[in-house]
């Protein structure tokens, strides 16, 4: 696939979850120069330094400054993220980072289906709040009736599937997803489509939706698994079924 | 002639009487600000009691002689020394006004007192009363754009927005090169925004202002400038669209940087949101937990009132809480209210409440954008009553020789006089066949806000045809625009439609017209439809190649933009940005029936985001009856033509037009599907309408009168 299919293929994505609701605010992914290669992600990716290394991987602070800064491709209306971006090299991807961030909270009811900004409000207010509630050394305002954070959280680890085609020598996989740890390098058979990992997202934890990318064309990526690599518990599929 | 702006003067209020007395009918043409501006100098603060910047004149900074006959001619020294360092020294810092190494206009220094003085040195110049006039004729004048210059100098709000880089611009004419010519031209306060900057009352303030009159800055600036003339008091800066937040830090730091070269001491001026949470503390929130009463959150507020009525129905419960309390506890020497429009009536007698004597609550709000479920009351509603049950705040009449209570900011810098006549002409339905949604209190507020009446009479009854004041917007929209290019309106017949030609316009904005994403706004005033719309212009703007964002949570009005991205939005995440150019998409919204103030309202809002061109889409039978109004204010020529109505139309309007409450709805839409069956065999014949009881149909003919909206 081309940048600029890529690109297109991204808008249309975001067309689909914005008009079927799942999403309530979207970026395009854009390109930007890194090293050698041209990045295709969402806007504040390229002014992100250091926002990824600081953080500590599923932490509450990490997901906050996602929201808050941006970082996403598509927020989905009850507080996921789904991050998407591409490594271009002579115009064929090198690399790709799909990351599905579940929202840590749960809301105690879903009363803002339509209501864009109260749901906005409630987000920033509510469960930024709720979160900040979990800092060391907070103490509850005086008084204050709120329900408290114990039935809202909820220990959910995002899914980032990377893949890397330029990392063959080192040990870790070259496509791989990390569950519960940065440090986790689960092996997949190959590097993901955008096809494959929304489908994964959506059938796995959005079965309401799972139709949505029935008119993308049917998309995969050659085996790149080594054998070391096989041998281990993994992810794979076939494409032949 | 002379504008006089009553800051806040400490040392001699009859030498400032007296000063204000000799000079009110003096043929000048500037400002005299009294107890402004404060500079700050490497080991002080000073306060010039008096600086007269007028052409004839120049620049005469005026020192009060003490009011106990000052400590003879070597303190008056000092004091003018002071005064004429602080003052060249803040001019100096503005590089247009300098002239290689030194100032190219010269700074004069006079002292002044209620009474005639001599202090027996011919190098110190004395006035009183009678003498002023004389010993200001001195000084020679200076030009225009020197007064011009001098005036941005002591106001410093030329850098409040950093310009865009705009390196893409080529052609001569390109809407780039128009967009890069208004962004560079100089902002001046203007005479009504210095007064409701500078000047505050010894008891509440109201300002009006029309969206992009400047109504935000104004506030920062006033916050700014009393915490660095009473860095004791108290002061809460609060607004209602969180968005703002980010915004009034950064502008209240920036003007506190400008008077005294140091950060704000954010424990005194504090930025507030209107209700708070445990993240960011509130006004609401503050007040409840000094007076000891119940902080409610957002979560309980809705499942108690309605998302709607939330922060109107937990203002009620602290308002009685506190009202049934002996005493309440003060918490603020002032309180800088913004958005008034959008909060509930008893936040306002809170903050009266909340506010420590002389009760200074300043209120800035613009009745039109108000897009939420409360409507502004006059002042005598909106602080309560005393125990007497007389209204706390009974008017705002102005009081000679002391600051403004009520002031009205009339000029629109944001948005050209066609887009504001039309969004007025929209808003109040001005043109719309069936008449009037909505209207003024008070009809004069017409010519307070800009408008100068061409022909018949602004009274109750009488028919009327307004325009824009020629000094009521910048002349550089009528140099550089043109009225037909600047506000357009587009019908479609298919909602594909619109979206395809909105995206081949943004197209044609980015190749050839020298736009940046950044200077585009979608606008969708469907907050419901917002997402599903959306999506669909992602995708048509995806055929260009043509990236776009539909605008998430944000912690900052400024983020609204990204580059290389054109943002979609909201009207509520709309609220508070600008961009040069605006497409409102699905505005048929505004005329759909049920929801005429609110619909009206958010068309208002929409198209006057728009910096200097709008484009107003839609389509169906109700973006006809927009169209036609839209027409109608082009057919007259950017005139508002209409019978102002007489106190009982108007009630019979606000009857009519009040927007219904979510129960409402649903009691109305329940009654329509229970009268569908009567209607249905009525039109097929299965009923004949001879079958119908006589005073059945005679009831129906009587409500439904000839057939049309009782209007």
């Amino acid at each position: 696939m081309t940048l600029s299919e890529t690109r297109s293929l991204v808008a249309k994505l975001n067309a689909q979850l914005l008009q079927s609701g799942l999403a309530i605010a979207t970026n395009p992914i854009i390109p930007f120069k890194i090293r050698d290669r041209v990045r295709l992600s969402w806007p504040e990716a390229r002014n992100a330094h250091g926002v990824f290394a600081d953080q500590h991987f599923a932490s509450l602070s990490e997901y906050r400054t996602f929201v808050t800064g941006k970082h996403y491709t598509s927020l989905l209306n009850e507080g996921s993220l789904l991050q998407i971006s591409f490594d271009f090299k002579r115009n064929e991807i090198v690399a790709n980072r799909f990351c599905f961030y579940p929202c840590p909270l749960e809301f105690p009811e879903n009363g803002y289906p339509h209501d864009f900004e109260a749901w906005n409000d409630l987000l920033e207010t509510e469960l930024l709040s709720q979160i900040d509630a979990l800092a060391p050394g907070w103490t509850p305002p005086e008084r204050a009736e709120s329900p408290g954070t114990g039935g809202l959280l909820r220990l959910r680890s995002p899914m980032r599937f990377d893949f890397e085609s330029e990392n063959r020598a080192a040990a870790e996989p070259t496509s791989h997803v990390h569950i519960n740890g940065a440090g986790a390098h689960i092996p997949v058979h190959a590097a993901l489509s955008l096809r494959q990992f929304i489908d994964f997202v959506l059938s796995n934890y959005y079965p309401a939706h799972s139709h949505l990318l029935t008119e993308f064309a049917p998309d995969f990526c050659d085996r790149s698994i080594r054998p070391e690599h096989e041998a281990q518990l993994h992810f794979d599929c076939r494409r032949d079924l | 002639m002379l504008q006089i702006v009553i800051g806040r003067n400490k040392r001699n209020m009859l030498a400032q009487s007296a000063l204000i007395t000799a000079t009110k009918g003096a043929d000048l043409d500037g400002t005299l600000y009294l107890g402004y501006p404060i500079i700050a100098t490497a080991d002080q603060m000073v306060t010039i009691d008096a600086l007269l910047t007028t052409k004839e004149h120049g620049v005469v900074a005026i020192d009060f002689l003490s009011p106990d006959a000052n400590g003879g001619p070597n303190e008056v020294r000092d004091r003018q020394d002071d005064a004429y360092n602080a003052v060249f020294r803040k001019l100096l810092d503005y590089k247009p006004l300098v002239n290689k190494r030194t100032l190219s206009v010269p700074v004069q220094v006079l002292s002044f007192g209620p009474e005639e003085i001599d202090l027996g040195d011919a190098e110190l110049i004395c006035a009183g009363p009678n003498s002023i006039l004389r010993k200001l004729a001195e000084f020679p004048p200076i030009s225009e754009d020197q007064l011009r210059l001098v005036n941005a100098a002591i106001q410093r709000v030329t850098t409040i927005k950093p310009s865009t880089k705009r390196t893409n611009v080529e052609k001569a004419n390109s809407r780039g090169a128009i967009i890069q010519k208004i962004e560079k031209e100089i902002a001046n306060l203007d005479q009504w925004q210095k007064s409701a900057a500078i000047e505050c009352p010894d008891g509440p303030q109201r300002i009006r202002g029309l969206a992009g009159s400047g109504k935000t800055i104004v506030l920062a600036l006033k916050a700014a400038y009393l915490h660095t003339a009473n860095p004791e008091w108290d002061i809460a800066l609060t607004f209602h669209s969180r968005a703002l937040y980010q915004q009034f830090l950064d502008l209240v730091r920036r003007f506190c940087f400008e008077h005294k070269n140091d950060e704000p001491d954010w424990s005194k001026l504090r930025v507030l949101h209107s209700w708070g949470s445990s993240r960011y503390p509130g006004v609401y929130s503050e007040v409840a937990a000094a007076n000891d009463l119940s902080i409610r959150d957002f979560a309980y507020a809705k499942s108690i009132y309605g998302a709607d009525q939330a922060f109107g129905g937990v203002c009620d419960e602290l308002l009685a809480g506190m009202k049934s309390k002996r005493q309440t506890e003060p918490l603020f020497d002032a309180i800088l209210i913004d958005e008034a429009q959008d909060l509930p009536n008893s936040f306002f007698e809170i903050c009266y409440l909340s506010a420590r004597d002389p009760k200074r609550v300043v209120w800035a709000y613009d009745e039109l954008q108000n897009l939420g479920s409360y409507s502004m009351a006059p002042p005598s509603e909106l602080f309560g009553k005393n125990e007497r049950g007389e209204p706390r705040v009974p008017n705002l009449d102005e009081v000679e020789g002391t600051p403004k209570r009520d002031i009205v900011l009339p000029v629109c810098y944001r948005n050209t006089p066609w887009a504001l006549t039309t969004a007025h002409a929209v808003g109040f339905g001005i043109y719309r066949q069936k008449g009037l949604v909505q209207f003024f209190d008070d009809p004069a507020l017409w010519q307070e806000i800009g408008y100068r009446v061409e022909s018949g009479e602004l009274s109750p009854g009488c028919d009327v045809t307004l325009r824009r004041r020629e000094n009521s917007y910048p002349s550089y929209f009528v140099d550089l625009l043109r009225p037909e290019d600047s506000v357009s309106w587009h019908n479609f017949e298919e909602y594909r439609e619109q979206l395809d030609w909105v995206a081949e316009q943004i197209h044609r904005n980015l190749s050839e017209d020298e736009l940046k994403h950044t200077d585009i706004l979608i606008v969708i005033p469907d907050a419901i439809q917002a997402k599903n719309i959306a999506g669909q212009l992602t995708s048509a703007l995806d055929k260009y190649q043509i990236q776009a964002h539909l605008a998430g949570v944000t912690s900052s009005v400024d983020r609204l933009y990204q580059d290389g991205s054109v943002a979609m939005t909201s009207i509520y995440r709309a609220k508070g940005n600008e961009a040069a150019m605006v497409y409102v998409v699905g505005s048929e919204y505004a005329a759909e029936p049920f929801r005429s103030v609110r619909g009206r309202n958010v068309l208002f809002t929409a198209i006057t985001r728009s910096r200097a061109w709008v484009r107003i889409c839609g389509c169906g039978p109700a973006m006809k009856e927009i169209i036609s109004e839209l027409e109608s204010v082009r057919k007259n020529d950017y005139r508002l033509r209409f019978p102002v109505p007489t106190p009982e139309a108007l009630a019979n309007i606000r009857k009519i037009h009040r927007d219904m409450s979510a129960a409402e709805i649903a009691k109305r839409d329940t009654a329509l599907k229970n009268v569908e069956p009567l209607l249905a065999m009525l039109e097929s014949g299965e009923l004949p309408t001879e079958a119908l009881p006589d005073d059945f149909k005679k009831r129906l003919q009587v409500l439904l009168g000839n057939g049309d909206d009782a209007e």
